[in-house]
């Protein structure tokens, strides 16, 4: 049995959520420039900021998705981790707040928020736990002259004899 | 660094300079839920302010190393400031109070990306301490203010008796959000590996004791004519002198490191 990649499994949510996202908001912005005529109860067509919301989000999304490929993978676990902290906030927010930013934030909204929010987290820190970063290496107070870098070492040999700042003057 | 952690550390600094540079300013137009006085405003300001000049140092930097007190700071600092909201809910969450939306957005975001920044880019406090010339004044700092802190947090009622004028007990446990991050940080910055967190952590330090003396002055009308009075002026006076001595020592040190190396 194959182990499931998890940078793979968090870019292809990514990508699933930033197209979703972006159809969904565009879909509701143009059916509202139309007056098409929706069940306001199925979907709240007149919440323009809310549809925009989706659509940078969406787009956001899939442009860190493109960008998020082979060596640069983590990249998607990141932008998951980002996107499910925002959605959860903004979940918290709909359901303790009226109006929150002018949003209209009613049930459904708030289940689908909670929903996409904590999944994107859990993926992302999942993806993120998998290729965790090692300690930063200690790195001493006393930090001794010979720790210096190739350049600035150069940069130190380049110096005239008796000049505090190295570097020959250009005239 | 990573361009993530910049970025939280930048967006936390955005909020610690929006709210505190407000807060200093106008103070009734500061974007926190609570209705509070114009000193307390000023206080509250203060140590926003202070926290943002940590996080906008650390967000520079070029190393981890040279951020990791700053992200764990932050980090617990929005997360006390989340669970006192969740238990003083309808002191910060009632319908009729400002700046609720913003307030818990924050408070929800920021301790999530910070407990998910933490492991995943190992931002842990070194795993061996190291003892420097300012361990002395870092661990007076972290028992100071770790004793503040708790005694704001635990008793806020004994603790707003005393205080030097009048402050809500629940206003005095959102402080000691702020205080005890400083003593956590003064504790992680007393054994920390890395010179240039040492010196933005002394900085962030001076910050809060000037602000805190400049908000004092522009309404020492409003102190309580008691001893607690003297004790609060001179307690960061104190603290701004010797952060200032700290630094001086830090720089002087920083400066003699390559002769010592050549000796």
């Amino acid at each position: 049995m194959s182990r499931i990649n998890p940078l793979r499994l968090v870019r292809l949510y990514v990508v699933v959520l930033g197209a979703g996202l972006l159809l969904d908001g565009a879909l509701l912005i143009v059916l509202d420039r139309l007056a098409v005529p929706m069940p306001s109860n199925v979907v709240a067509t007149g919440d323009t900021r809310h549809n925009l919301l989706h659509v940078v989000w969406g787009i956001a999304l899939l442009v860190v998705s493109w960008f998020a490929r082979r060596e640069h993978a983590i990249r998607a676990a990141w932008a998951g981790v980002t996107f499910g902290a925002f959605y959860i906030a903004l979940g918290v927010v709909g359901l303790t707040v009226d109006r929150p930013f002018g949003l209209q934030l009613g049930p459904g909204e708030n289940v689908f928020h909670f929903t996409v929010g904590p999944l994107a987290l859990l993926l992302g820190a999942w993806a993120l736990r998998s290729t965790a970063v090692a300690p930063v290496p200690l790195r001493s107070v006393a930090r001794p002259v010979g720790s210096r870098s190739v350049q600035a070492n150069r940069r130190r040999a380049r110096r005239r004899p008796g000049s505090a700042r190295g570097g020959q003057r250009r005239h | 660094m990573n361009w993530w952690i910049r970025g939280y550390l930048l967006f936390a600094a955005v909020q610690g300079f929006g709210i505190g540079l407000t807060g200093l300013i106008a103070p009734a137009e500061m974007q926190i839920p609570l209705r509070i006085t114009p000193l307390n405003a000023r206080f509250v300001a203060a140590l926003y302010v202070a926290g943002g000049i940590g996080v906008l140092l650390a967000a520079v930097t070029r190393r981890r190393s040279e951020a990791r007190l700053f992200v764990v700071g932050f980090s617990l600092a929005t997360l006390l400031i989340l669970v006192l909201t969740v238990l003083h809910w309808s002191d910060f969450m009632a319908d009729p109070l400002p700046h609720r939306p913003v307030w818990i957005f924050d408070y929800v975001v920021d301790p999530l990306l910070g407990l998910a920044l933490v492991p995943a880019m190992g931002l842990w406090p070194p795993r061996h301490a190291v003892r420097h010339s300012l361990t002395p004044l870092l661990w007076v700092e972290a028992a100071v203010f770790g004793a503040l802190g708790l005694m704001l947090l635990l008793l806020p009622d004994v603790a707003a008796a005393y205080w030097p004028w009048n402050l809500p007990p629940v206003l005095g446990q959102l402080y000691a959000c702020f205080i005890l991050t400083f003593a956590v940080g003064a504790a992680l910055a007393a054994r920390e590996t890395d010179p240039r967190a040492i010196r933005d952590f002394l900085i962030a330090s001076l910050g809060l004791c000037l602000l805190a003396l400049l908000a004092s002055l522009l309404h020492l009308d409003r102190f309580k004519a008691e001893p607690i009075t003297v004790i609060w002026f001179a307690a960061f006076s104190v603290g701004a002198v010797a952060f200032v001595a700290g630094l001086a020592r830090f720089a002087r040190w920083r400066l003699q490191l390559p002769a010592i190396a050549r000796a």
